[in-house]
């Protein structure tokens, strides 16, 4: 089994446009789908994060607050998943509920020492 | 998205907005009205970001108010960096959503008298039944830009008027011409629950929006007795037993077509509970009579129709709205009074916007025998407008409108 970092994009104007009614479904299609992938085996763990958050750049380490505010996107959450292969991943990936509202999903598959020979 | 097998949030948060609002309404005042609403709106991201099945709150409610309203003194402090201990101090840590002051809240902003009826009924709409900008212009004639320009116009009144207001207990008393605002206001709540065009929505009918309008007349009834709000309960009722026979396997089923015995006959019972003849006419007197002249009738024969006309004619001198006359132009119609149902057609067009579904589909049923090619262009401008697919199914199967 390999491991997939699944890292949520969301549109920040989007969001917090939607009217309760909306958010009440995309949590339940979260909330959906989120169990699937349990009862699948595919899901190891997965939360939501904080739109604020703090940089630390350079050698003398300069703490700076997250710099999510200005930017349209942030990483509202990430899952942990696992699979035999990439293209599953990419099915599973394609039904995330982030994408019901100009969200984007992005795939990082975590390097394993397996993939580089013994 | 349509369906829910696991309905985690399963109680709806527009109720939610609407108690959310009333609460911290009540507790910080008018004054921080856009602090509020932005609050609830974090709140309510913040729950789909960290509940999940393992990690849920016992109250669901209670935790959003609790967050929400910590916002709002964090937002206070740090416009005016007020220490945390004044504000504190005016706010019961303690203090929980359990105390639903909808209604009142509604009361109080009907009394305004710096804002207009329509202005109201959009405030409202947005912030006691937690409908957005978009689903607001969806079921209404508005636009999303007037809607916006009017909630802002609202809220700068109210603060105005109301600033200190403090909400917490019902009026003693309330005139008609209250009530009725506030009536009007459920009215509209409930007509676009009953019949949703939302296109993210499939289903025909958003059941909460109704069951919502239909408790707070019910305790508007309960606390002041008027006739109109009496009627308007009867109203409700009857279009409410219809709600079981109106889709069946995801198609929506016309009136004249739904199998009757599904309709809900305690519902039916009730609302002719309810249903009482006033002093004076009003207009949901004679809608309830409408409602249930149709759900009773064995036969939808001239006479039935003329009775309707009569009917109709009696409500357009009260409430001479388009739509009323639309009504009235389709009743002449099947009453086989062509020329009459013609002549105000012509009318009513031009008090509608271009392009009206409602009345495309009326003027396209009229049209059928007299002009079918006219009659089948205008069908297809409809067709092309309607997103929702339920819908253009049941216009494609059966070419006809919807009661």
């Amino acid at each position: 089994m390999k491991k997939f970092l699944l890292l949520l994009h969301e549109d920040i104007e989007k969001m917090s446009s939607l009217s309760p009614l909306e958010m009440e479904e995309l949590g339940n299609a979260h909330f959906a789908w989120a169990n699937k992938l349990a009862e699948s085996g595919h899901l190891i763990s997965g939360d939501g994060l904080h739109e604020d958050g703090v940089l630390i750049a350079g050698k003398h380490s300069v703490v700076k607050d997250g710099p999510y505010l200005e930017s349209k996107e942030v990483i509202g959450g990430y899952y942990l998943l696992q699979a035999t292969n990439l293209n599953i991943i990419v099915e599973i990936a394609k039904e995330c509920p982030c994408h019901l509202w100009g969200g984007t999903t992005e795939i990082r598959p975590v390097m394993d020492m397996e993939e580089y020979g013994q | 998205m349509g369906n829910k097998p696991h309905n985690i949030f399963e109680s709806s948060y527009r109720l939610f907005y609407g108690k959310l609002f009333s609460a911290l309404v009540s507790q910080f005042g008018l004054g921080y009205v856009n602090q509020i609403e932005d609050a609830i709106q974090n709140a309510f991201l913040k729950s789909l970001r960290i509940w999940k099945s393992n990690q849920m709150p016992d109250n669901k409610e209670n935790w959003l108010y609790i967050v929400a309203r910590n916002d709002v003194i964090n937002q206070i402090q740090k416009a005016t960096k007020v220490t945390s201990e004044s504000i504190i101090a005016t706010v019961d840590e303690n203090e929980t959503v359990e105390s639903d002051l909808r209604l009142q809240t509604i009361l109080l902003f009907s009394s305004s008298t710096r804002i207009s009826t329509q202005t109201k009924v959009v405030f409202i709409l947005k912030n006691i039944f937690g409908l957005s900008v978009r689903e607001i212009a969806d079921s209404t004639l508005l636009s999303q830009d007037a809607i916006y320009k009017s909630i802002k116009r609202a809220k700068k009144n109210l603060q105005l008027e109301f600033a200190n207001q403090p909400i917490v207990a019902f009026p003693g008393k309330a005139t008609q011409k209250e009530v009725s605002i506030v009536e009007e206001i459920l009215y509209a709540v409930f007509n676009i629950g009953f019949d949703s065009f939302d296109e993210k929505i499939q289903s025909i009918v958003n059941d909460d929006l109704c069951l919502e309008a239909l408790s707070l007349v019910r305790l508007l009834f309960e606390k002041y007795k008027y006739n109109s709000t009496r009627n308007l309960l009867a109203l409700f009722c009857f279009h409410i037993a219809r709600i079981p026979a109106k889709v069946n396997n995801g198609k929506l089923v016309s009136f004249f077509r739904q199998d009757k015995t599904q309709w809900d006959k305690k519902l039916i019972d009730l609302a002719f509970y309810y249903l009482q003849k006033p002093s004076q006419l009003n207009k949901f007197y004679i809608e309830a009579l409408i409602v249930s002249k149709y759900m009773t009738a064995n036969l939808y024969d001239a006479e039935h129709w003329n009775d309707i006309v009569k009917l109709y004619r009696l409500l357009v001198n009260i409430h001479n709205s388009p739509i009323v006359k639309l009504n009235l132009c389709y009743a002449l119609h099947k009453a086989q009074r062509e020329d009459e149902a013609s002549e105000l057609m012509n009318k009513i067009e031009k008090e509608l916007p271009d392009k009206h579904v409602y009345f495309s589909l009326v003027k396209a049923d009229i049209l059928r025998k007299m002009d079918s090619k006219q009659s089948e262009k205008i069908m297809e401008t409809v067709l092309d407008q309607i997103d929702q697919t339920i819908r253009k199914e049941y216009l494609l199967e059966k070419g006809f409108i919807n009661f």
